[in-house]
């Protein structure tokens, strides 16, 4: 299981990526973040609310509701601000990644 | 005999008591507790479990209260948003001040008051009021919004 700060610095990167593929709801987020992690990334329920709210706020998403089936769900869009910010977060976690690369293949040499 | 609705109900009711009072979020909620309990029931899970289950992983009333809370207090542009307001009250009533209070240091020496001092002083006294209720303002929406998640 990953430790709660990396769960922590990684919500809003890993939100904005899976909006980027289409729009989505709360519920449907996690349960997606839980499959493509094979169960190892759990985000807490509840947690995820405010950090959607504060990227609306942000103004990187949008968010819209909606009725189906009789059912109201609320869907969020990633917004072209949010796309920009997504780019920011990619080079800033591929720049950790490469770090950790290159000093791990200097352990084996 | 579980009523999925009635449960539903009162767990809206625990919610707003813990302090989470904003209908739509209330709604949001809702709708994320009723898919997990889809989702459950779908597994065999029965409805009062599926429920309990779904509202246990949501959490209690009071943390997701305490999280939105702190979500508002950590969003950088609120807190821009609230120096711009802080800096501009503080402009305006220290402009204001300053305009009106030479001319009452002229009055109080029985210097004469030409009719462009007085323009100054009733101009340094209408920014002075705006400051004022700008500020009034501000403290009262800070707080209706401590009332509000």
């Amino acid at each position: 299981m990953i430790g709660k700060e990396l769960i922590a610095a990684s919500t809003e990167p890993l939100i904005l990526s899976l909006l980027a593929k289409g729009e989505s709801y709360g519920y449907a987020i996690i349960q997606e973040i839980k499959e493509r992690s094979g169960s190892k990334m759990e985000w807490t329920d509840g947690m995820l609310y405010p950090v959607l709210h504060r990227l609306e706020k942000k103004g990187l998403i949008t968010a819209r509701w909606s009725a189906e089936n009789g059912r109201k769900r609320k869907y969020y869009a990633i917004k072209k601000d949010g796309k920009t910010a997504l780019e920011e977060h990619q080079e800033h976690w591929n720049l950790v990644h490469s770090v950790m690369q290159s000093l791990r293949k200097e352990n084996y040499v | 005999m579980f009523d999925l609705d009635s449960s539903i109900e009162q767990w809206r009711r625990q919610m707003m008591a813990a302090g989470v009072k904003n209908p739509e979020l209330i709604d949001e909620l809702e709708s994320h507790l009723r898919d997990d309990v889809e989702h459950r029931m779908s597994e065999g899970a029965g409805a009062a479990q599926a429920f309990e289950e779904a509202a246990r992983r949501l959490g209690p009333g009071i943390d997701l209260h305490r999280e939105f809370q702190n979500a508002k207090l950590n969003d950088p542009n609120l807190m821009k948003q609230k120096l711009r307001y802080f800096l501009a009250i503080t402009a305006a009533l220290a402009i204001g001040v300053g305009l009106i209070l030479p001319e009452i240091a002229k009055w109080r020496a029985q210097e004469p008051l030409a009719a462009s001092n007085v323009t100054l002083c009733l101009v340094g006294m209408v920014i002075v009021a705006f400051g004022v209720a700008c500020a009034t303002r501000g403290l009262v929406t800070a707080l209706k919004n401590r009332h509000k998640a």
